[in-house]
């Protein structure tokens, strides 16, 4: 394996985090056509105990269900990005996460503090997501909120949020 | 002096940041092996509330009982401004926000806290260390009846 040269190391930094960017405004302005063509096909999607999304097509399935009627916020901070070879990389952000809906007639908000352990390769002639798991240290909601709320011919088990 | 060429100094600044994701992630995570190891042995520390932590053992001996396991903590920085005194020297302020959760008498507490941290780095044997904190708050709020443990500023 050949080492990236510092500007080349430098570029591809710049260009996980645009990719980390990018994601985090697919998934809060449900622009679903973007969020996919950051994923690699064969994504992996980790979340705790919701399961394993194997594909891309089924966690943009899921993901896209889950959150039609959620208002989110995703915030991601500072990133440690590693290099496995020039065209695989390691990241661990820090995260924030809202997210806001009706539930009967009343506003609710389930609120999570974690950790994105994400995996990226340089697919053709740019970066995408490879895998991404999500680890909570915190979570709190509005008093008898049902999170994910459930949906009409979804189980709870899908319906788990944009992680 | 030699000056960082343009390139060392993007570098350099990459190291910083990811030595201060690796703190918050270590904190948060009760990592104490990582913590300390992110910080020279005289590291100094200074969080408004609290007594100056003179070396890096003091400090993780006083972090370690802070946020023990009954603590859940959540360290965020944001917006870094590092600057280089030299090659080997930096200094950097990052706004923060900080969440801390507990439970007291049987009843879920927590704190919520703003501010900025002024660090300062070095680097030593090829390798970007801590070698001091000061954290200076802007604003604390707390659940009704939370005892934090530090004193009033």
């Amino acid at each position: 394996m050949n080492e990236l040269s510092a500007i080349a190391k430098l570029s591809a930094l710049e260009e996980i985090r645009l990719l980390k960017a990018r994601r985090d405004r697919a998934a809060d302005t449900k622009d679903w056509a973007l969020y996919e063509s950051l994923h690699a096909p064969d994504h992996r999607s980790e979340n705790g105990d919701y399961g394993t999304w194997h594909t891309a097509s089924e966690m943009i399935a899921n993901v896209s269900r889950s959150m039609a009627n959620l208002i989110t916020m995703h915030h991601s901070h500072t990133p440690e990005i590693e290099f496995e070879s020039p065209t695989r990389a390691r990241g661990i952000w820090a995260m924030t996460g809202l997210s806001l809906w009706v539930q009967g007639e009343e506003q609710h908000w389930f609120r999570a503090f974690g950790h994105y352990f994400e995996t990226y390769g340089y697919r053709g002639d740019r970066w995408l997501f490879t895998s991404r798991r999500l680890e909570y240290h915190h979570t709190a909601r509005s008093p008898g909120a049902v999170f994910p709320p459930k949906l009409e011919g979804q189980t709870a088990k899908s319906a788990l949020d944009g992680r | 002096m030699t000056e960082l060429s343009d390139i060392e100094q993007l570098l350099a600044k990459e190291e910083i940041k990811l030595l201060k994701a690796r703190r918050d992630r270590a904190v948060d995570t009760k990592d104490w092996d990582l913590y300390l190891s992110l910080h020279a042995p005289d590291h100094v520390s200074h969080n408004e509330g609290y007594p100056r932590w003179e070396n890096a053992q003091e400090m993780i001996e006083n972090v370690k009982q802070l946020l023990g396991p009954g603590k859940i903590s959540v360290h965020h920085s944001h917006t870094p401004e590092i600057t280089f005194e030299s090659p080997i020297k930096a200094k950097g302020i990052w706004a923060m926000e900080d969440n801390i959760f507990w439970q007291q008498d049987g009843e879920e507490h927590w704190l919520n806290g703003f501010g900025f941290y002024h660090e300062t780095y070095e680097k030593r044997n090829g390798k970007w260390l801590f070698t001091s904190r000061s954290l200076k708050r802007t604003h604390i709020r707390t659940s009704a009846g939370a005892v934090t443990g530090a004193t009033k500023p």
